[in-house]
């Protein structure tokens, strides 16, 4: 158990070190930045409230990030995000070949988008993503397989 | 398409320019909220910086717990004073009424039994026996005279007389059953 003091420092520590990650792992689950950022708020309270022990810096952030994916599926099952018609986020920034890719991958089953969200810009292999999302490394194989398969047929060739 | 597109295009990503401050905010206002609650529970260990404030309560502590072990032996050795009776002549010694001296230990037999206390009202013809209220009280031959014991004061200075007569204040003790309306005296403490 750590004391206050302790504990404010460690979500201090993630809230600089995991901010963008969390928030991008949501946005790939959510495909709204808004949301994404009220989820990730949501998962540093949970650390807040929660203060678990974590055994090392990897550990902390494959936490983080499985409760980032547990609160967008919650979210995902509220009848007000259900039955909403929000805006899409405006990303026409991002140059075109980006912006193609980012949809194509954001028009994946959640199931497909989340693996090639960890795999291609976290850097997780297949069995750190397994363990993170608590399936086997083979699922997580088949998973990424898929979602390749499903993009090659939108955008051509490798992500 | 490279394997980069993705990660340039989702590192490219506007978040708000604020959000860790926002969030920190949050996480402030949030940690608050719990300590403002905890206090309220009272879960907070309230930390004394003095220590002779935290001496004093051991001080204190200490002092209440011996205060109530004494208060519960002294309780403990008066009831076995009680149950024991030995200061009991009615009960040990009915036919005799004298109390036993057994030592040094005795000094506490100082208390006595008195089950016939009043002002007599009025006395028997033979002179042996008197009415209290509604009780009549006879003496014959085995009723014992004043206090026995070691502390006990000389018989010649007890305020005991073995006649009864109207108006005198007597104390005694009898086994028998004083709801019976009459009763055979064992002990008569006072008379006078």
């Amino acid at each position: 158990m750590h004391d206050s003091y302790e504990l404010n420092e460690s979500v201090r520590k993630a809230v600089v070190n995991y901010s963008d990650s969390l928030v991008k792992i949501a946005f790939a689950y959510l495909k709204n930045v808004a949301d994404a950022e009220e989820v990730a708020q949501d998962v540093f309270l949970a650390y807040l409230q929660k203060s678990p022990v974590f055994e090392s810096g990897e550990h902390e952030k494959a936490w983080l990030i499985r409760s980032t994916i547990n609160k967008c599926k919650n979210l995902f099952k509220t009848g007000w995000f259900r039955s909403r018609n929000p805006i899409p986020d405006n990303l026409s920034y991002l140059p075109t070949d980006e912006y193609m890719v980012l949809q194509a991958v954001l028009s994946l089953d959640k199931k497909y988008r989340i693996p090639i969200h960890l795999h291609y810009y976290e850097g997780y292999s297949l069995e750190e993503i397994a363990d993170i999302l608590h399936t086997k490394p083979a699922t997580v194989g088949t998973w990424l397989a898929r979602g390749r398969n499903q993009l090659k047929g939108v955008i051509g060739g490798d992500l | 398409m490279k394997k980069s597109t993705y990660k340039s295009a989702i590192s490219k990503l506007k978040m708000s320019e604020d959000f860790q401050e926002r969030t920190l905010e949050r996480l402030n206002l949030e940690g608050n909220k719990r300590i403002d609650n905890d206090k309220r529970r009272g879960e907070i260990q309230i930390k004394t910086t003095n220590p002779t404030a935290k001496k004093s309560k051991a001080a204190i502590w200490t002092a209440g717990i011996a205060v109530c072990a004494v208060l519960t032996l002294g309780i403990y050795a008066v009831n076995q004073n009680s149950s024991g009776t030995p200061a009991d002549p009615g009960v040990n010694n009915p036919g005799s009424g004298i109390v036993e001296n057994n030592g040094p230990g005795a000094g506490t037999t100082a208390k006595r039994q008195v089950n016939i206390d009043g002002v007599i009202e009025e006395v028997g013809a033979d002179g042996q026996s008197f009415r209290i209220g509604e009780l009549w009280v006879t003496v014959n031959e085995n009723t014992t005279y004043g206090i026995k014991g070691p502390t006990a004061p000389d018989p010649s200075e007890q305020l005991v007389s073995k006649e009864f007569k109207v108006g005198n204040t007597v104390s005694g003790f009898t086994s028998g059953d004083i709801t019976s309306g009459k009763v055979t005296a064992d002990v008569i403490y006072n008379n006078f």
